[in-house]
């Protein structure tokens, strides 16, 4: 038997011995017997320097490389043997984990994030404008000429000084116009009032996010584009849009945007009051009294605005039926949107 | 405002479905929402007439009738005092379920069987009156089903018109909408009323004193009429339009109102007082009784219909009681005038009345449709209550207004919608809408004075895109715009923030920033809050100036719901005055309370004290970038005076941390502990000073020693911790605080306090004998400073 055979039983044996072992003893008697002083392996190794110098390189690496292995089977199964002494028969691994608690935005915030989101990734910046505006702001600039039925849809909280409560942040168009040039592209998202009485339908406080394009050649067709383009990306679906003429004193033509209700499909249900659709947001074609107001020549230029109130869509995204669990900020409310 | 299907596809002569009408009026702006009668509510319900009547013998109010109702005699017992032989009635069998709830069926009452039930109008759905029978005219068929007798088979639309649109405020209004709609020409029938020898200059003048309120005031006088009940036809379009009949000439005025939108007014002519209308302002403290029986002080925002001596109605708004037609009423003075719309809103705002009459005309009515609406209502005055309409319209028009020329460059339309229309689709929708219209390279057009909010070419183009269709203009593929929009740190910090305080576990509030004057006053009085002047409750009276108010509204709410562990912040504004007027700073405020976390098995969840809110606010400042807070000892406003801090980074106030004054809470009706901050957000965001150059990370292993000493109880640890690096040298690295000890180890009146400290060198590993000399010095540098005395 030359030394390359011996090795190989030496290396099946001792493979076979070793897994077999079934006590620290055990195992450390097989070590002695192989690795020891004068074990076997210990031995062949010693034997190598009697050969020639290519048979050393070949045998002893073999040799080497099966010293590596037995060391590991050893200490693997030794492992083995003392971890099987201390398992812990308390171990209940159907006790909950440390708690760590990741806290909640308001779904306010929520909604009012994904749609800022979507409207910076079409190229809007994001403007701001106080919550207490000046008449001039908040109505006259955007074509709310004084003692107009107009202001009735738009009950207005009146502070002192004469300043008052905005009822839209429509009022930021005026102030960006006045500090920019076109073109100008900006989203206003913020906190409007309203002075309505409240109930499960309406609070007199909500969310709104003004958007406004100014520039060479902008049209209802683009308005359009956007419109829908957030629309298929806010709902996750593919929406069905109506565009509705309605009267805003600030842009002409002006429209209502709704989307087909997406419980009942258009075919009437209590979300949707039976309609079919559901109102979602308001928009138009920049009215030239509002770019005169702020030294725009619209004979250059045209524009238009958009206003999405943040809590009527969130509020249908998740069926909540009281707008003013909005408000209470009970946690438990709270912890359930992400 | 209600209008019924049957109404405007008479007048529009569109034949269409009311599916299709409302879909189609909806897409063009004028937003309706149709509702129809079931006709199941009116099976076996039909025309009959009573033959017989006696009183039920075993109860007193309740009549027994024979009722005939062609081919069947049938006995029910009713119990309207209107009952009366001869009268034709609507007749529910037994079979009937009336409104869809109520089934009628054969009964005994007190011992006689009745048959069936004579209906009022209020069991058949069709008004809310119950105050009798219905009684339906005298030819009306035997036997024949009510559903069609009173042709019931229509729909009521109910529209939302924008502000901007009074001529919609009507049914030829709504139906030229739908004539344009469908292509079709429009045509308005007039109607004028066969007129009498008599004069009506005769018997009254106009005199217009205010010729800027009052543009326009035409009279007519109609005499012989007999005040009656209108008929059903007249009563079932005015009640499905929302308006309650009240008598013939009350409801031809709102008829014809409904019909042409033109608000109309008729006045007792024998009870008007004088021969004379003159039109005028009131003044200052003048008195007047409106036909609701309610006095009014006026002043010189109202415009006054008067006799010459007094006034006999708010003009536009509502008539006066003196004058109101009654049943004696045999002359009419009829009004049809045109105000200025501004006036009659002031005065409506001014009296608290808003009416059918002064909606319309503070939206504009035509002032140029005025004798045609005082026409149409004589006509039926004469028709419906047998009057005598005298010749003539006395009409005063000072102030003549006409309509408006205005210049449509076809190419302006594509400019604004982006979309290719027809020249030829512009012309005929004009046209169709009223408008004169001269072709030309600019269409050059006249718009008719019942259309107020046409003035300028974008009013034009706003006409064609309704009428056209907004989803037939062709939606953009592409965006254009800047080529980079900025984002501004104002706007990302709060995301960081939130991002920061949810990672901490808390869940972020939103408030309405207005909040209860008295209440907030008590969370801080040193801040004059500005107050709400039309506030919808005390709730909403005044703007917060604290953050902290928001959050114990929150708390409050939870804690009444038994949330009792909370973990809350809000970012938003508070509002406060300043000299230069308001400034709204915004802050992030947060509030614990309860437990610091979620019950875990394997530990014991301990309340939250005030180190953890401390920790937090370190934890803000940090993550942001900033140096270190440093929390200053101070009373302020809502804070128990013992534990309320400002918090101070780089020296500059940034916010406040404290525990909630308990006086203050219980108003919130929260008892227990809460301990909260609020951060200054802008100032956060100033005080960030860049990105930090790198530093180099340590060659060499420190080396750490511990340090446990005993001082008096009144020495502040961060003290101590001065002393310590004060006295370390050059090779300390760090100093950690990591145990306080007060009680039997430890003399009273003392503490023991345990830092563990690192050294390290820059250029080679410590010694130990240069660890111990550095430490000697801190220890003799303690004993010396503090009397501390080493714990072994
Ligand atoms: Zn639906």
């Amino acid at each position: 038997m030359d030394i390359a055979e011996q090795l190989q039983k030496i290396g099946q044996t001792a493979r076979e011995e070793m897994s077999a072992a079934d006590s620290a003893d055990v195992l450390e008697k097989l070590r002695v017997h192989y690795l020891g002083k004068k074990g076997e392996l210990t031995s062949i190794l010693r034997g190598l320097k009697d050969l020639s110098r290519e048979e050393k390189r070949e045998v002893g690496g073999q040799a080497n490389k099966l010293k590596t292995e037995l060391d590991r089977i050893i200490e693997d199964r030794r492992e083995e043997l003392s971890s099987a002494i201390s398992i812990d028969s308390s171990f209940d691994f159907t006790l909950p984990g440390r708690p760590r608690h990741y806290g909640h935005r308001h779904l306010v915030t929520i909604v009012m994030d994904q749609i800022n989101g979507i409207f910076q990734r079409m190229g809007f910046e994001i403007a701001d404008g106080p919550d207490i505006e000046s008449d001039y702001y908040n109505f006259e600039a955007l074509n709310f000429p004084p003692d107009h039925p107009a202001r009735d849809e738009q009950d207005t909280f009146y502070v002192e000084g004469g300043s008052l409560l905005r009822t839209h942040t429509s009022g930021v168009q005026i102030r960006e116009f006045e500090k920019r040039k076109p073109p100008v592209k900006i989203i206003a998202p913020g906190k409007v009032f309203r002075n309505e009485a409240v109930n499960a339908r309406s609070y007199c406080v909500f969310h709104q996010v003004e958007g406004f394009y100014v520039d060479e050649n902008v049209t209802f067709g683009d308005l359009k584009g956007v419109l829908e383009a957030f629309c298929y990306e806010f709902f996750q679906e593919s929406v069905q849009l109506r565009f509705r003429p309605s009267f805003f004193p600030f842009t002409e033509p002006s429209a209502e945007v709704d989307v087909r209700c997406f419980l009942c499909n258009g075919k009437g249900c209590s979300l949707c009051k039976h309609e079919g659709w559901l109102e979602i947001l308001g928009c138009g074609m920049i009215d030239p009294e509002v770019f005169k107001a702020v030294g725009y020549d619209s004979d250059k230029v045209t524009g238009y605005a958009f206003g999405i109130g943040v809590e009527r869509p969130a509020l249908l995204k998740h069926r909540v039926n009281d707008i003013r669990l909005l408000f209470e900020n009970d946690i438990r409310f709270i912890k359930q949107f992400r | 405002m209600k209008l019924t299907f049957n109404w405007l596809k008479e007048k529009s002569g569109v034949d269409w479905s009311v599916e299709e009408m409302e879909d189609r009026l909806t897409r063009s702006g004028t937003a309706g929402v149709a509702h129809k009668i079931n006709p199941d509510h009116f099976k076996e319900v039909v025309v009959g007439q009573v033959t017989k009547l006696d009183k039920h013998p075993n109860a007193d109010k309740l009549l027994v009738t024979e009722v005939n109702t062609g081919d069947a005699t049938h006995t029910i017992i009713c119990g309207a005092p209107n009952c009366a032989v001869g009268q034709k009635v609507v007749v529910a069998l037994p079979g009937a379920n009336l409104k869809g709830e109520f089934k009628v069926k054969e009964i005994k009452m007190r011992g006689v069987e009745s048959a069936g039930m004579i209906c009022a109008e209020d069991e058949l759905g069709l008004s809310d009156d119950h105050s009798g029978i219905m009684v339906l005219d005298d030819e009306a068929p035997l036997g024949r089903p009510v559903f069609d007798y009173l042709a019931l088979d229509d729909a009521v639309i109910d529209f939302e018109i924008t502000p901007n649109r009074p001529d919609c405020l009507s049914a030829v209004g709504v139906a030229r909408e739908i004539a344009v709609l469908a292509q079709k020409d429009f045509i308005v029938k007039i109607d004028e009323p066969k007129e009498v020898d008599k004069k009506a200059s005769d018997y009254i003048k106009v005199v217009i004193d205010d010729p800027d309120g009052c543009p326009r005031y035409t009279a007519r006088i109609i005499e012989n009429i007999t005040i009656g009940e209108s008929p059903w036809w007249l009563r079932k379009r005015l009640l499905n339009c929302g308006i309650r009949p009240i008598n013939n000439i009350v409801d031809i005025t709102n008829y014809v109102m409904l019909e042409t939108g033109h608000p109309l007014h008729a006045f007792d002519y024998d009870r008007f007082g004088s021969k004379e209308v003159i039109v005028r302002r009131a003044r200052a403290g003048e008195k007047f009784i409106t036909l609701d029986n309610q006095e009014h002080e006026l002043d010189d925002s109202i415009l006054l219909i008067t006799n010459g001596e007094k006034g006999v109605a708010a003009a536009g708004v509502m008539g006066g009681l003196e004058s109101e037609v009654e049943n004696e009423t045999t002359t009419i003075l009829l009004e049809a005038a045109y105000f200025n719309p501004t006036v009659i809103r002031r005065s409506s705002q001014k009296l608290g009345i808003s009416s059918e009459s002064s909606y319309r005309f503070e939206r504009g009515v035509d002032p140029n449709g005025v004798v045609a609406a005082a026409d149409r209502t004589a006509a039926l005055m004469a028709e419906l209550a047998g009057g005598r309409v005298l010749a003539g319209v006395v009409d005063n028009y000072p102030k003549k207004i006409s309509p408006v020329k205005i210049e449509l460059r076809p190419e302006q339309v594509k400019r604004i919608l982006g979309a290719d229309i027809p020249v030829l689709f512009m012309e005929k929708t004009l046209r169709g809408l009223g408008l004169e219209v001269e072709t030309g390279s600019a269409l050059k057009t006249l718009a008719p004075t019942n259309r107020p909010d046409l003035v300028r070419e974008i009013d034009l183009v706003e006409e064609i895109a309704r009428i056209y269709g907004l989803d037939k203009i062709p939606t953009a593929r592409q965006n254009g715009g800047p080529l980079f929009t900025p984002s501004h740190r104002r706007d990302t910090i709060k995301e960081d923030l939130r991002r920061i305080l949810n990672g901490f576990g808390f869940e972020e509030t939103l408030s309405s920033g207005m909040a209860h004057a008295g209440r907030l006053e008590r969370v801080d009085s040193t801040l004059d809050p500005i107050k709400v002047t039309n506030q919808l409750s005390d709730e909403f009276a005044a703007m917060r100036t604290r953050i902290l108010y928001s959050l114990l509204v929150s708390t409050g709410n939870n804690i009444r719901h038994r949330n009792i562990d909370i973990n809350i912040f809000e970012i938003g504004r508070v509002y406060l005055k300043e000299k230069s007027g308001p400034v709204e700073p915004t802050y992030l405020g947060l509030l614990m309370t309860g437990q610091t976390e979620d019950v875990y098995w394997k530990s014991q969840a301990a309340p939250s004290d005030l180190f953890e809110v401390k920790g937090i606010v370190e934890a803000v400042a940090d993550s942001l970038g900033l140096n270190s807070p440093v929390l200053k000892a101070i009373a302020i406003p809502g804070y128990d005076k013992h534990y309320s801090y400002e918090v101070l980074i780089d020296d500059q106030k940034v916010g406040s941390v404290g525990q909630v004054d308990k006086k203050v809470a219980r108003l919130f009706d929260i008892k227990q502990n809460c301990l909260a901050a609020e951060l200054h957000v802008e100032k956060l965001i100033e005080l960030y000073q860049g990105l930090k150059e790198y530093k180099p990370l340590p060659k060499f292993p420190a080396s750490s020693r511990d340090i446990a000493v005993i001082v008096d109880l009144s020495v502040p640890a961060a003290k101590i911790r001065e002393a310590i690096i004060a006295s370390g040298g050059e090779l300390l690295e760090s100093v950690k605080i990591f145990d306080l000890f007060i009680g039997e180890a430890v003399p009273e009146g003392k503490k023991s306090l345990a830092f563990g400290i690192n050294f390290r060198s820059a250029e080679k590993t410590l010694e130990d004998e240069e660890v111990d000399k550095t430490h000697g010095q801190i220890v003799a540098h303690l004993e010396k400073s503090f009397n501390a005395r080493l714990r072994e």
